[in-house]
């Protein structure tokens, strides 16, 4: 596993060997909220990639389309469900969330950073007379920081597909019948040594390829799930690049102008074997809703999507 | 089936604790009593099933919203597929299912489904005729699946009773228990203590004859059985029986069964129902006949003694009557004691 720092993670280059020496009272890990004030990165950019950079700093994503093998909920929709989420279920899971931040999360004064993430499936369509939660499992999601007290707590990731959630009157969320695969939530790191996930945003992701590589993203970056099995907090940055970059995995070098750039400053780029698509378990369902119990579900990979990524080490430029 | 390390949540969790700052907030999370699981022991440990406490949940009212949680960690070989939990009611019936990838985050990969469902709405069959209770049940089961292969015999699971609730309704049954012969006549059943609307099924001699709250029919010539069965919103059931005594009289004597020599005894009554008008009541004492009429006065003697009036209507249909009674004294003067006193004095 390679570990790197970037942006506002300092925290995160030196976890391993001083974790243990941390004081409780000087946290070197230093999260900010996706809204927060960028790096500079104009450097490091190119292309559309320089044309989307807006003031402020950061890029302006495309939106998510309107629907992908059906429609999708809207980003905003996404930050009040996963409110709405943690409100409701905080009171079984934050103990655990406390836990994974290093820090206690207070379920009813969490809100939405108003930057949301959209993350992309490289998966296509799960087959009908399946539970509901098996689309919604391979299906695109959005990554919602719920902020406490300015600082960002718990990331919520959220199915584009939770079409048929509710909000009741008084702002309980509300399942239906046949449910899952519709959230799943995991503590922000607030400090080092913690099991937190460690998010970035497209410009940490940038100017950390662009300072060690001296490489230019030149399209604005896109964020993919990582693939089957995976969290959805552990989605990765897409990032082309104006020239190749050496990457080492398993002993050989590779040059490559496509990298990919994940949570705590991991790099990754896609396997050189993709499979077709992912074989496995699904409890199928008839029309009416009867469970009919398990069965082989078969759910084919995109046209050019990427299901299976290498971690790979980033060589810094030789002098 | 592979090995699968037990698993304790908390202890891995532990590890973790920042102590730095007050202490994160604890979960209101209760370990449920897994009351089946499959054969391997050490799955239990891999089930944490988080509810509201005190657990089994109570329910304070039939289909209130309740939540379940539940975390499934993976242990030994990463191979589980997907988590599902269904939760049904004590009929069986499905309230709600979630299935959950299992995902990975550091290196633990996990479940976590969780749903709401209507609660309590299990309610008792026909042949369960006893009032029971309700309850909800939830199976939580872990899936290894592989290509080409059928549902696995050895996936895990574990079931644990979510929600609890005792049956709370009662119901009585009102109307005419010894209607004249060949008129139509209404009964209603009279339900309380649970939660409306009732759900009614009326049976006559056990056949099925009505699901309204009365039943109207034609007497017959017959005396019949009468039976209501309630069911509140959706759990409590209650049932009651009537005998209709068709064409039938009945006598009823009403009067102290208890008398003192020293008031010279006491005076009864016996009223008539059923049959046809007027009535003739012929009253006897341990029986021996003593008079007729619709009273009868006097002291029936020291200690026990039955107090008998047999009825009859115009039509000559005939009932009993019998009340039991204790006098006290013995009514030459010796000793009657009078009220209150209960013993003699010298």
């Amino acid at each position: 596993m390679s570990l790197h720092t970037f942006g506002g993670y300092h925290g995160a280059l030196c976890w391993i060997g001083i974790s243990a020496l941390v004081a409780c009272d000087k946290p070197s890990l230093n999260p900010t909220t996706p809204s927060a004030r960028a790096p500079e990165i104009r450097a490091y950019v190119t292309g559309d990639a320089a044309q989307t950079l807006a003031a402020g700093g950061r890029f302006v994503l495309a939106p998510p389309p309107p629907e992908i093998e059906g429609p999708l909920i809207t980003p905003e929709q996404a930050g009040e469900f996963a409110v709405a989420f943690a409100r409701k279920w905080g009171r079984f899971y934050a103990e655990d969330w406390s836990k994974e931040r290093g820090s206690p999360v207070d379920p009813a004064s969490l809100s939405a950073d108003p930057r949301i993430f959209y993350a992309e499936t490289s998966f296509g369509r799960v087959p009908d007379g399946f539970h509901p939660a098996f689309r919604r499992a391979y299906g695109p999601w959005y990554l919602v920081t719920l902020v406490q007290g300015g600082k960002p707590a718990l990331l919520v990731a959220v199915s584009a597909y939770n079409t048929d959630l509710k909000i009741d009157a008084h702002g309980l969320l509300v399942h239906p019948m046949h449910s899952g695969n519709d959230f799943h939530a995991v503590g922000i790191a607030a400090r080092t040594g913690t099991p937190g996930v460690r998010p970035i945003t497209p410009e940490q992701a940038v100017e950390a390829v662009g300072r060690r590589t001296g490489a230019r993203t030149q399209r604005t970056p896109d964020l993919h799930l990582l693939g089957k099995g995976q969290h959805p907090a552990n989605a990765v940055w897409k990032l082309n690049l104006d020239q190749p970059v050496r990457v080492r995995v398993a002993g050989t070098e590779r040059q490559v102008r496509t990298v990919f750039v994940g949570e705590g400053g991991r790099y990754y780029i896609p396997s050189s074997r993709q499979p077709t698509g992912y074989q496995g378990t699904g409890i199928r369902y008839d029309a009416s809703g009867q469970r009919i119990g398990p069965d082989f579900l078969d759910v084919p990979a995109k046209p050019g999507g990427v299901l299976a990524f290498d971690e790979v080490t980033l060589d810094a430029p030789e002098a | 089936m592979r090995p699968h390390a037990p698993y304790t949540l908390l202890c891995v969790a532990s590890l973790f604790s920042a102590g730095c700052e007050n202490p994160p907030p604890r979960s209101q999370t209760q370990n449920c009593q897994v009351t089946s699981h499959s054969s391997s022991n050490t799955y239990q440990l891999d089930y944490q099933l988080l509810l509201p406490a005190p657990c089994p949940v109570p329910i304070t009212q039939v289909k209130e919203i309740k939540t379940a949680a539940g975390r499934i960690i993976d242990n030994g070989l990463p191979d589980f597929d997907v988590a599902e939990l269904v939760i049904r009611n004590s009929q069986g019936v499905v309230k709600g299912t979630v299935t959950d990838e299992f995902v990975t985050r550091n290196g633990v990969r996990s479940a976590a489904p969780r749903l709401d469902y209507e609660a309590g709405t299990g309610a008792m069959t026909i042949s369960d005729r006893v009032p029971t209770n309700a309850y909800d049940y939830g199976r939580f089961q872990a899936f290894t699946y592989g290509p080409g292969q059928r549902d696995n015999p050895n996936n895990p699971y574990g079931t644990v009773e979510i929600s609890y609730e005792k049956s709370a309704v009662n119901v009585s049954l009102s109307g005419p228990e010894i209607p004249p012969v060949n008129t139509s006549q209404t009964w209603y059943a009279n339900p309380r203590d649970g939660v409306s609307p009732y759900q009614y099924r009326w049976y006559r001699n056990g056949v099925a004859v009505g699901t309204a709250s009365s039943y109207s029919g034609d007497t017959g010539t017959e005396p019949f059985g009468l039976r209501v069965e309630v069911n509140d919103t959706h759990t409590a059931y209650a049932a009651t029986v009537m005998a209709v005594d068709v064409g039938g009289v009945r006598a009823t004597i009403t009067g102290p069964t208890l008398v003192y020599a020293s008031q010279n005894g006491g005076t009864w009554s016996v009223s008539g129902q059923g049959g046809q008008e007027p009535y003739t009541f012929r009253w006897y004492l341990d029986g021996e006949f003593s008079g007729e009429g619709p009273t009868w006065s006097g002291y029936p003697g020291e200690n026990s003694h039955m107090l008998h009036v047999q009825m009859r209507d115009a039509a000559g249909a005939a009932h009993s009557a019998t009340l039991r009674v204790q006098g006290l004294g013995s009514g030459d003067g010796t000793c009657d004691p009078a009220p209150p006193q209960l013993t003699c004095s010298p």
